[in-house]
C-alpha cells in the first residue's frame, strides 16, 4: 500500500516544502504579480504547457505517471485537507505560531494552499484535455463538467491579479471620480459619479421590551394592518401611528411631519392585566431623540431603528462627456464599461435621510469566462441529474 | 400571533401519516404506504405555503425555516426511494429523521424575524436555498443508507445494486451541491461584486463539496466498504458544519456574513 503511494506522497511533500520555502522567502503570495498583461501571458503559457505535456505523455514517463488514479485522488484529498484547515484556523493573518509561519492564518495568500490548488487544477486540466482527445460520446457530461471547472479554476487563479475593488463615497449633488482602495490608496476612475438622490424603504417598526440590557425575542410589528400583539405578559396596543413624525421642542406629542429628519412614532397602550401604561415610543432620528415608555421593574418599551428593506441611489454617471442615469441598489448593480457599481452603504446616523452614498466599483475582466463556465456547469449538472453521468451505452459499462 | 403557532398541528398530522405509511410499508402494502406518506408530505408542504404567504417572503431565512424544507424533502426522498427500490426500511428512517427535525423546530424554533435584509432580496435566494436543502436531504438519505449497509451483516457483502443506489444518491446530492454553490457564486457577484470570497461558510461548503467529489472519484476503483462509508459519514459531518456548525465555530465568529 505504502509502496503504491510512494510517488504520490513524495509529490505532496515536495509541494509542501516548495510552498513553505516560497512563504519564507517571498512572503505571502501577491496577486498583483498577475495583473494585466502578466496573468494572460501566464495563462496562455500554462495551457500551452499542459497541451505539450499531454501530447507527450507516452514519451515521458513522469508525465505518464501523473495520469495514475492515485495522483488525482490525492490531489483532491490534499485540497480537502487544506480547505478543512482553512475553515478551522481563524483567518486573521496572525504571523506567529506554526500556522502563522506557513501562512495558514491567511490561507488565500498562502503558497502551500496556492500550490495545491494549482496541483488540482493541473490534474484536472490534464484529464480534461485527455477526455477531449479521446472523446467518447457516452462520457460527454463528465467531459464538460471537467472542462468547465478547469476553466473556472484557470480564470480564478490567473485572473486573481486583475480584480479591482474600490470604494467611492458620493455626496449628494457633487460629482466625484475619487475612489479609495482597501489599503487606502486614492485612485481616479475613468468616469464621474454624481449622487442625485438617496432613498430608502423601511420595514414596519417593531416594538420590543428592553430590560436588563437585552431586547425581548418577541416583538409587536406595527403597520397598516396589525396594531396589536403581546410580548410576554404585556398586551400591546397601538392607538396612533405616524410613519413620518416630528415633535417640537417642549411639546409632548408627535405630529405628522414630512421633513428631513422625520422619525416614526406610535402612541402605545400596554397592560399586563394589573398595571397599565401609555405614551409615545419613537425610534428617533438624527434630529429627534428616541422616546420610550417606562414599565415597572426598570423595563421599558422601545422601538429600535427600523430595518432597511431596500435602499437605492440614483446616480448620474459621466463617461467621455456622455451622461446617463442609473439606479443602484443592493443586488442591482450598474454596469459601466468594464466596471460594475454596487450599492454598499450610506450614512447610518441619518438613515433614510442620508445625503451620502457609499458605492463599490469592481472590475474583473475574467469574470465573463467564470460566468459562462458556471452556467455550462449548471446545465450539465441538470443533465447528469436527469440522465446520469454516463450516457447509457452498453459497451461502455465496466 | 403568527403561523408558527399552528405548526404543531400540521406537523402532528403529517407525522401520523408518515408513521402509518411506514407501518404499511413493513406490511408490504406498497400502495397504501405511498399514498399515506405522500399525503403527509403534501400536508407539510401546505404548512410551508401558509408560512410563505403570512410572512410575505419565502420562509428560507432562519434555521427553523430551512429545517422545514429539509424535513419536507427528506420525507419525499424517503417515499421516492421506497417506491423505486422497495426498501421497506427507508420510510421508517426518513420518518424518524423528519420527526427529529420537527421536534427541533418545536423546541427551538428560531423564528424571530420576518424581515429580509436587502442582500437576500434576490431571485437567486429561493432556488439557492431550496437546491441546497434538497441536496442536504439527499445526502442525509445516502448517509442513512451507508450506515445501514455498514452495520448490517459483514460489509463485504454489499452488492453491486446496493452500491449503485448509494452512488446515485451521492451523485444527485453532489449535483445539487454544485448547483447550489454555483447559484450562490452568481448571486454573490450580483450582491457583493465577487463570486467567491472564502467566507467561512463558503470554505466549509467547498470542503463538503470536495469530500463528496472524493467519494465519486474513489468509487469506480474501490469496493472497500470501510473506506467508502467512513468517507460518506465524514462528508455528512462536514455538511453539518457548513449548515449550522459554523455558527458555533470560533474561527468563523464575526468573520462570516453568513452567521445568523
Ligand atoms: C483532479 C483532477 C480530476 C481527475 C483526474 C478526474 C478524473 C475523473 C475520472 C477518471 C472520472 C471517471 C470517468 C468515467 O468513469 O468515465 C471522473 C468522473 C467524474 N468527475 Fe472527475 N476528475 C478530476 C476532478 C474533478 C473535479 C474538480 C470535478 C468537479 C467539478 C469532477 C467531476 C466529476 C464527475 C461529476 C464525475 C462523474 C462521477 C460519477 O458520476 O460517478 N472531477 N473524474
Amino acid at each position: 500500500m505504502l509502496q503504491q503511494y510512494k510517488q504520490t506522497i513524495i509529490r505532496c511533500i515536495c509541494l509542501l516544502l516548495a510552498g513553505a520555502a516560497l512563504q519564507f522567502l517571498a512572503g505571502p503570495a501577491d496577486a498583483t504579480l498577475l495583473a494585466y498583461p502578466w496573468g494572460v501571458i501566464a495563462a496562455v503559457n500554462y495551457l500551452y504547457l499542459l497541451i505539450i505535456l499531454s501530447s507527450n505523455r507516452e514519451k515521458w514517463q513522469w508525465v505518464q505517471s501523473l495520469y495514475n488514479r492515485r495522483e488525482y485522488i490525492s490531489s483532491i484529498a490534499a485540497m480537502l485537507l487544506l480547505t478543512l484547515l482553512f475553515g478551522t484556523i481563524r483567518q486573521d493573518g496572525a504571523p506567529d505560531g506554526l500556522f502563522g509561519l506557513l501562512g495558514f492564518t491567511q490561507m488565500k495568500t498562502s503558497w502551500i494552499f496556492i500550490l495545491f490548488l494549482f496541483n488540482l487544477m493541473t490534474m484536472l486540466g490534464l484529464r480534461a484535455i485527455e477526455e477531449v482527445r479521446l472523446f467518447r460520446k457516452s462520457r460527454l457530461p463528465i467531459t464538460i463538467v471537467h472542462l468547465s471547472f478547469f476553466l473556472i479554476l484557470v480564470a480564478a487563479v490567473f485572473g486573481s491579479g486583475d480584480k479591482m475593488r474600490v470604494t467611492v463615497t458620493a455626496v449628494q449633488g457633487e460629482p466625484t471620480d475619487r475612489a479609495v482602495t482597501k489599503d487606502g490608496k486614492v485612485l481616479h476612475l475613468p468616469f464621474t459619479l454624481r449622487l442625485k438622490e438617496f432613498s430608502m424603504d423601511e420595514y414596519p417598526p417593531h416594538i420590543y421590551i428592553y430590560s436588563g440590557g437585552t431586547l425581548t425575542k418577541d416583538y409587536v410589528a406595527i403597520d397598516a394592518e396589525t396594531r396589536k400583539g403581546s410580548i410576554g405578559a404585556w398586551q400591546i396596543e397601538c392607538i396612533e401611528y405616524i410613519d413620518s413624525a416630528g415633535r417640537m421642542p417642549g411639546d409632548s406629542l408627535y405630529r405628522p411631519m414630512k421633513h428631513v429628519g422625520a422619525t416614526t412614532a406610535a402612541y402605545i397602550k400596554a397592560t399586563d392585566g394589573t398595571r397599565a401604561v401609555e405614551g409615545w415610543v419613537s425610534c428617533g432620528s438624527h434630529v429627534f431623540p428616541a422616546s420610550t415608555i417606562a414599565l415597572p421593574d426598570s423595563a421599558m418599551l422601545v422601538m429600535p431603528q427600523r430595518e432597511a428593506k431596500r435602499y437605492l441611489s440614483r446616480v448620474e454617471i459621466e463617461t467621455d462627456g456622455e451622461k446617463s442615469d442609473y439606479e443602484i441598489s443592493v443586488n442591482h448593480p450598474a454596469t459601466v464599461g468594464s466596471w460594475k457599481i454596487y450599492q454598499s452603504a450610506y450614512d447610518r446616523t441619518r438613515g433614510k435621510w442620508s445625503t451620502i452614498t457609499v458605492l463599490e466599483c469592481v472590475k474583473d475582466g475574467w469574470y465573463p469566462i467564470v460566468e459562462t463556465a458556471m452556467w455550462i456547469a449548471m446545465a450539465v449538472g441538470v443533465v447528469i441529474f436527469i440522465f446520469g453521468s454516463r450516457l447509457k451505452r452498453k459497451e461502455d459499462e465496466k | 400571533m403568527n403561523s408558527w403557532d399552528t405548526f404543531i398541528y400540521y406537523a402532528a398530522i403529517s407525522v401520523i401519516c408518515w408513521v402509518a405509511g411506514t407501518i404499511a410499508a413493513f406490511r408490504q402494502k406498497r400502495k397504501t404506504a405511498i399514498v399515506l406518506s405522500v399525503g403527509g408530505s403534501l400536508l407539510f408542504l401546505s404548512f410551508i405555503a401558509v408560512m410563505w404567504s403570512t410572512l410575505g417572503r419565502p420562509p428560507l431565512r432562519t434555521m427553523g425555516e430551512t429545517r422545514l424544507w429539509y424535513t419536507f424533502f427528506l420525507s419525499v426522498i424517503g417515499i421516492a426511494l421506497y417506491a423505486r427500490y422497495r426498501y421497506s426500511w427507508m420510510p421508517a428512517f426518513s420518518t424518524l429523521m423528519a420527526t427529529v427535525f420537527i421536534c427541533v423546530n418545536i423546541l427551538k424554533p428560531e423564528i424571530h424575524s420576518t424581515t429580509l435584509m436587502p442582500a437576500l432580496q434576490s431571485p437567486w435566494f429561493v432556488p439557492h436555498v431550496i437546491v441546497y436543502m434538497f441536496s442536504y436531504a439527499m445526502m442525509g438519505a445516502a448517509t442513512i443508507f451507508a450506515i445501514y449497509l455498514w452495520m448490517r451483516k459483514t460489509p463485504a457483502e454489499v452488492s453491486d445494486k446496493e452500491y449503485a443506489v448509494c452512488d446515485s444518491l451521492v451523485r444527485v446530492g453532489w449535483v445539487f451541491l454544485t448547483l447550489g454553490m454555483t447559484m450562490g457564486a452568481l448571486w454573490a457577484k450580483e450582491a457583493w461584486g465577487d463570486y467567491w470570497t472564502w467566507d467561512p461558510k463558503e470554505t466549509w461548503a467547498f470542503a463538503t463539496w470536495l469530500s463528496y467529489l472524493l467519494y465519486l472519484h474513489l468509487r469506480p476503483a474501490n469496493r472497500d466498504a470501510n473506506t467508502l462509508f467512513a468517507l460518506l459519514v465524514f462528508s455528512f459531518i462536514l455538511l453539518q458544519m457548513c449548515w449550522w456548525g459554523i455558527n458555533f465555530l470560533p474561527s468563523a465568529k464575526g468573520a462570516s456574513i453568513h452567521v445568523y
